[in-house]
């Protein structure tokens, strides 16, 4: 009799997760999808601290069809091209639907070459199309849209370059209405003299090994903030009081209203060294992370932070922010506790302590299960291929992970759930829906390898699959994805934001699923400060919600 | 790691294996405790390794041998192979707690925080009144937000006043549940003890900015710069003796860092060290002559 209980509660348990809502990520080959795409990025070797975080990668409607887009960096042979390499341009690849891509870089002319990083999308001269800004070692570039998938570079309209832009935030930081451009910078480096381990007396190790040298020991280079003048990229970091701090090894930069005055705050992940916490304060921002809670670890520790994400996690209307960091360091969840205080709940969270063995670089908060809330993806791999050595506790290539959003408390999904088992040197990644069937598929930057598309089959075609709304902001000309503004359905708020994780420009859309559902309308707080509602609109679909075509509202 | 749990717990009270040794291997056996928990103290961890290591090639039951080893690898953040180390002793000696007790940390820095707690929680079963297992189990159990870390550390308190540790994570706990008010005043009494620690300051000034006591917040926190400067220069020197462990200059280095961070002891037996390679070392000198000084005034 107690065996027979057993195996009918067994086979209940079994068929409750049987029946579970679970994201399932499926690896979509290059072969299936077109997205072929190998990065080139300096030696295997790592011998240079240049050659290891990886290229860039953009999701965003360049021909403005609706669907997504995929723009990918690539990096450079740096000290001869390997045996069978020839040039190593940037990719460009038109979303034909039903992800299916197709290489268009000969035509498109964003055949830019050199190490390519960061990539933010804007538009820069305010024509409805969206531009390309591409950060990278020794002179960014910018490609304006002329139309039909084609670009010119103008990238000699763009002020001073910086020596080695990283990632690049995109946001109306002065109330213009136009979109302007924060640019993390790393670290001034040489390529006719790069540092190496024993040269002028520098230690480069790492666990007894010898690895590349960097970030500490060389010099950071200072972060800057374009203003959108009218079309052009103008240099006002200082303008605006971002040249009081430190100049620090920048990786992660996003802007969000993290203070919920209205105004896009902008918080910067650096490495090795303290995170800044800008906040706008109208005329110039002003960087007090410290103070915040949110500059370093809850033990006081500055951390190697390299991804980066906000969302509202815990669901009490303000918005968290989520760090990746280096191995031997937790991810760091900052919860926002209000009045500019932030605390570190990695562990309770329980998002720190996988990632101790785990060095985390693109990032995303996003609802994969659409269940409602927030959940997190993680893309990893290691910057030293010595990690694979024994006594390191880590190791170089390492999967992504995903952790399920419980109540605000993380749980780990498995391989098995996930579909993301496979280890590589992941770097970038960018979230987006790329089918347009409500959940938000991946496109992973592995160092030296192919970029990997995951798609999200949280939705399938199944008659049980989870409902959702999509919105797509339109603020007009100069910011055609209502970038900066905070939408609200019921209780749960989202932020249309297309500069997160690490040097990716991700679709700028929101989605709301779950319980949130019920409420009748949905509700705009544009960039300014407007506030307009407008209905719902149908489920399972996407709706675009233009500025001045709502009710406005208090 | 259960494994290691359940031999602690079934065979505590066994009886010590190196009772059976020869006399000489005693010997060389003390001397060997004797040099490396000097040099541990001095965080000289790359000769600690080679030392033991060497001897438990020819004595593999030298049990303090694993301790040592142990702990050296774990100040040198080779957690993994600090647990390969630790359990190794705990397999020749299962009932010693000092083998354990760094397992549990050793689980916890890899992120494995169940099996720490679980470590922790039996440790306490076993010997209810050790300070440093109760230390262990209400800083794991705080970590996770449980409200029980308050018990176990308040606990850890009572049988040792002065562990400093315990009040600061005390402090954490209260910080984490908003009771700001009461993670100042543990906090205060962490730095009564080690006021080096630049994770406390930096605590106590966002304790000290909750309850809008922006000034003594700013204190605390310009406090916390100053010692975290210094002991980036420590974990930077560190770093490089354990590439270079024959580099004195380093050495000389981090003796002057732990000099200006209050380690006076510390900063003494690095820079003699030094100097007796090299009499003539300046900084070592100067560190030597400066805490002498100190010491006389």
């Amino acid at each position: 009799m107690e065996s027979t209980t057993s195996s009918a509660l067994l086979l209940l348990v079994a068929g409750l997760v049987g029946d579970d809502v679970s994201p399932q990520f499926v690896e979509v080959s290059p072969a299936q999808s077109g997205l072929a795409h190998i990065s080139v990025y300096g030696s295997l070797e790592k011998e240079l601290i240049l050659e290891t975080n990886g290229p860039g990668i953009a999701l965003a409607d360049f021909d403005g069809d609706g669907d997504l887009d995929v723009f990918c960096g690539n990096g450079d042979p740096l000290f001869g091209k390997p045996a069978g390499v020839g040039a190593t341009p940037c990719r460009l690849f038109r979303n034909d639907g039903r992800l299916r891509f197709v290489d268009v870089t000969a035509q498109s002319g964003v055949t830019i070459e050199g190490f390519c990083n960061g990539v933010a999308v804007l538009d820069v001269d305010g024509d409805g199309r969206r531009d390309l800004f591409v950060a990278r070692h020794g002179g960014d570039a910018l490609l304006r849209n002329v139309g039909e998938l084609k670009f010119e570079d103008v990238s000699g309209t763009l002020p001073r370059a910086g020596a080695w832009g990283t990632s690049v935030a995109v946001f109306d930081a002065d109330g213009d209405g136009d979109v302007d451009l924060y640019e993390a910078n790393y670290l001034a480096f040489d390529v006719s003299k790069p540092p190496r381990h024993g040269q002028d007396g520098r230690n480069c190790t790492w666990f007894g090994h010898t690895v590349m040298c960097g970030p500490e020991g060389l010099s950071p280079e200072a972060d800057r903030f374009l203003r959108n003048d009218a079309g052009t990229l103008v240099d006002a970091t200082a303008a605006l009081g971002f040249a009081t701090v430190v100049p620090s090894f920048g990786l992660g930069v996003l802007a969000a209203d993290l203070d919920a005055d209205g105004r896009s705050d902008v918080y910067v992940a650096n490495d090795s060294m303290a995170n800044f916490v800008f906040w706008n304060r109208g005329e110039r921002f002003e960087e007090d992370g410290l103070l915040a809670g949110a500059a370093v670890s809850g033990d006081g520790r500055e951390q190697a932070g390299m991804g980066i994400d906000v969302g509202d996690v815990d669901g009490d209307g303000k918005l968290d922010v989520f760090v990746t960091n280096f191995s031997g360091e937790p991810n760091t969840l900052y919860r926002n506790d209000g009045d500019g205080f932030f605390d570190d709940v990695s562990f309770r969270s329980i998002l720190g302590p996988p990632s101790l063995t785990r060095l985390g670089w693109g990032t995303a908060l996003a609802d994969f299960d659409l269940d409602g809330d927030l959940d997190v993806f993680t893309a990893n791999g290691h910057v030293y291929p010595q990690a694979d050595r024994a006594g390191t506790d880590t190791s170089y290539a390492q999967p992504c992970d995903l952790f399920r959003n419980e109540g605000g408390k993380f749980s780990g999904v498995a391989p098995a759930h996930s579909g993301l088992g496979a280890s590589a040197v992941h770097r970038a990644a960018a979230f987006g829906d790329l089918d347009d069937d409500g959940d938000v598929d991946v496109v992973v930057a592995v160092l030296d390898g192919a970029v990997r598309l995951l798609r999200n089959d949280a939705r399938s075609g199944r008659d049980d699959d989870p409902a959702w709304v999509g919105y797509r902001l339109d603020a007009g000309a100069g910011n055609p994805d209502g970038l900066g503004a905070t939408v609200a359905l019921g209780t749960a708020v989202r932020v249309a934001k297309s500069s997160f994780s690490f040097q990716a420009s991700n679709d700028p859309r929101v989605t709301f699923a779950g319980s949130q559902l019920t409420a009748p309308r949905v509700l705009v707080r544009w960039p300014d400060g407007a506030r307009e509602s407008y209905p719902r609109g149908d489920l399972d679909a996407w709706h675009v919600l233009t500025r001045g075509q709502g009710t406005s509202e208090p | 790691m259960i494994v290691a749990v359940a031999i602690l717990t079934v065979l505590l009270g066994a009886p010590c294996a190196a009772a059976l040794d020869d006399a000489d291997a005693q010997t060389a056996r003390a001397e060997i405790v004797r040099a490396c928990v000097g040099l541990l103290k001095l965080d000289e961890t790359a000769a600690v390794v080679t030392r033991v290591e060497a001897r438990l090639r020819v004595d593999p039951d030298f049990v303090d041998g694993f301790l040592l080893l142990g702990n050296a690898l774990y100040l040198e953040k080779r957690y993994g192979e600090a647990i390969r180390a630790f359990e190794a002793g705990l397999k020749r000696e299962p009932g010693k707690v000092a083998l354990a007790l760094p397992l549990g940390f050793c689980h916890f820095e890899l992120g494995r925080v169940d099996d720490a707690e679980r470590f922790f929680a039996a440790l306490v079963r076993i010997q209810p009144d050790n300070p440093k297992a109760r230390y262990g189990y209400g800083f794991v159990l705080g970590k996770r937000g449980a409200i029980e870390a308050i018990a176990e550390l308040e606990r850890a308190i009572t049988i040792d006043p002065n562990y400093w540790r315990a009040h600061d994570a005390l402090g954490d706990v209260h910080f984490d549940r908003g009771e700001f008010a009461a993670a100042e005043a543990a906090y205060c009494v962490a730095l009564r003890g080690e006021g080096w620690r630049p994770s406390t300051w930096y605590r106590l000034g966002l304790a000290l900015a909750r309850q809008k006591k922006a000034g003594e917040s700013k204190q605390a926190l310009a406090r916390y710069r100053e010692l975290n400067d210094l002991v980036t220069r420590v974990d930077g020197l560190r770093t490089r003796l354990l590439a270079e462990p024959g580099d004195d200059d380093a050495r000389a280095r981090l003796a002057q860092a732990w000099l200006e961070l209050g380690q006076t002891a510390k900063a003494v037996g690095l820079a003699r060290i030094v100097l007796a390679r090299d009499a003539t070392n300046a900084v070592a000198l100067g560190v030597v002559a400066r805490a002498e000084g100190a010491a006389d005034r």
